[in-house]
């Protein structure tokens, strides 16, 4: 199932706003624009989107804190 | 009698109370990622601390437990540190951390499957071939569910300690913060881990978040004191678990005077008492 593919569609929902807005709007589209896989596709549409809520606030924040 | 050890992590503005307090701490941790570019004259400090008391380097960048390969630059550099350092032992985490050039900027838990557990083998592998020393391996906190799982995270912990030699750096805040924040019971998460494997463990405080909507996750950040589930996680820990055990209290920030921290580790070595007399009676 996991794949560096899936791996790099993780790190730019966790990274790029935008992409994550488009996701969230509408998953299966935009896993397809990524080429993934049924399966990706199929786990991503039942992704815990609370907690990816509060990872993304997180890791942005700790991006933050690397940065400064 | 089991030797254990109870220790801090090495932080800069923590140093000189450190060193003013060695009689009550037995053991410290250095973030290898903090001293990459550090000079050697600095990296032999270490060196001649690691000869008066036990330290373990500690890494949290490689992302070991990822379909990508660790970059041999970034072990390259690691092991430069390790190398002049001369550790009791080294360690990072099971973890995603990047993708390509893209960096997420802290620990994403692997998605656990088989084949995330053959590319972690071969990052150990290869970890241990850059850095001369077989990492042991520390379980992470997550606020989120990783999607595509298709085992829980003690059966992968599980399965990939029964395919490698490598310890497992058991991190008990991390194990309190994943069971409740997705219901399970952390008690048996300890009974289906081998912990004949564990040699270190990490304990550390968190808190509470949530959002507008009144969802709440618990975060692991390091900058609060141990709570009581966590030690009553170390007594059962200490009870079973047969090796001696180096115990390290994280704390990253907003930091206590030291006696509150070192009173944290006495609360530890009563924990590890008590549970070390329940494996003796039993």
């Amino acid at each position: 199932m996991n794949d560096p593919n899936f791996e790099r569609f993780l790190a730019k929902l966790y990274t790029d706003d935008a992409f994550r807005a488009r996701f969230l709007r509408d998953p299966a589209e935009t896993a397809a624009t990524q080429k993934l896989t049924a399966e990706q596709t199929e786990a991503l549409a039942g992704i815990d989107k609370i907690g990816l809520a509060f990872a993304t606030r997180s890791f942005a924040a700790k991006r933050r804190r690397r940065s400064d | 009698m089991i030797a254990d050890r109870f220790g801090l992590s090495w932080r800069g503005k923590l140093s000189t109370a450190i060193l003013a307090n060695r009689a009550r701490i037995d053991a410290i941790e250095l973030i290898a990622d903090d001293y990459l570019d550090a000079p050697a004259t600095k990296l032999r400090h270490f060196r001649a601390l690691a000869r008066e008391i036990p330290l373990g380097l500690h890494s949290i960048h490689l992302g070991l437990a990822s379909t990508v390969p660790v970059s041999s630059a970034y072990l390259d550099r690691i092991a430069r540190v390790a190398d002049v350092i001369d550790p009791a032992s080294f360690s990072d985490h099971l973890a995603f951390v990047r993708s390509g050039d893209t960096e997420i900027g802290h620990m994403h838990a692997p998605i656990r499957d088989e084949a995330t557990l053959d590319s972690t083998l071969v990052n150990l592998a290869r970890t241990e071939r850059i850095i001369g020393r077989k990492p042991e391996v520390e379980n992470i906190a997550t606020l989120i569910d990783p999607p595509g799982c298709a085992m829980t995270e003690s059966e992968w912990l599980a399965k990939l300690l029964g395919r490698c030699q490598n310890r497992l750096l058991l991190d008990l805040h991390n194990v309190h913060a994943n069971a409740i924040n997705f219901g399970f019971n952390a008690g048996t998460f300890l009974d289906a881990l081998p912990l004949d494997r564990v040699h270190t463990v990490h304990i550390a405080g968190g808190k509470w978040i949530a959002d507008d909507d009144g969802n709440r996750r618990y975060l692991d950040d390091h900058l609060n004191p141990v709570g009581d589930p966590t030690y009553a996680l170390l007594e059962t820990l200490a009870a079973k678990a047969p090796n001696p055990l180096t115990i390290i209290l994280e704390r990253d920030g907003r930091y206590p005077p030291m006696r509150e921290l070192l009173d944290e580790l006495d609360r530890a070595r009563a924990a590890v008492t008590r549970g070390r007399a329940q494996r003796e009676r039993s």
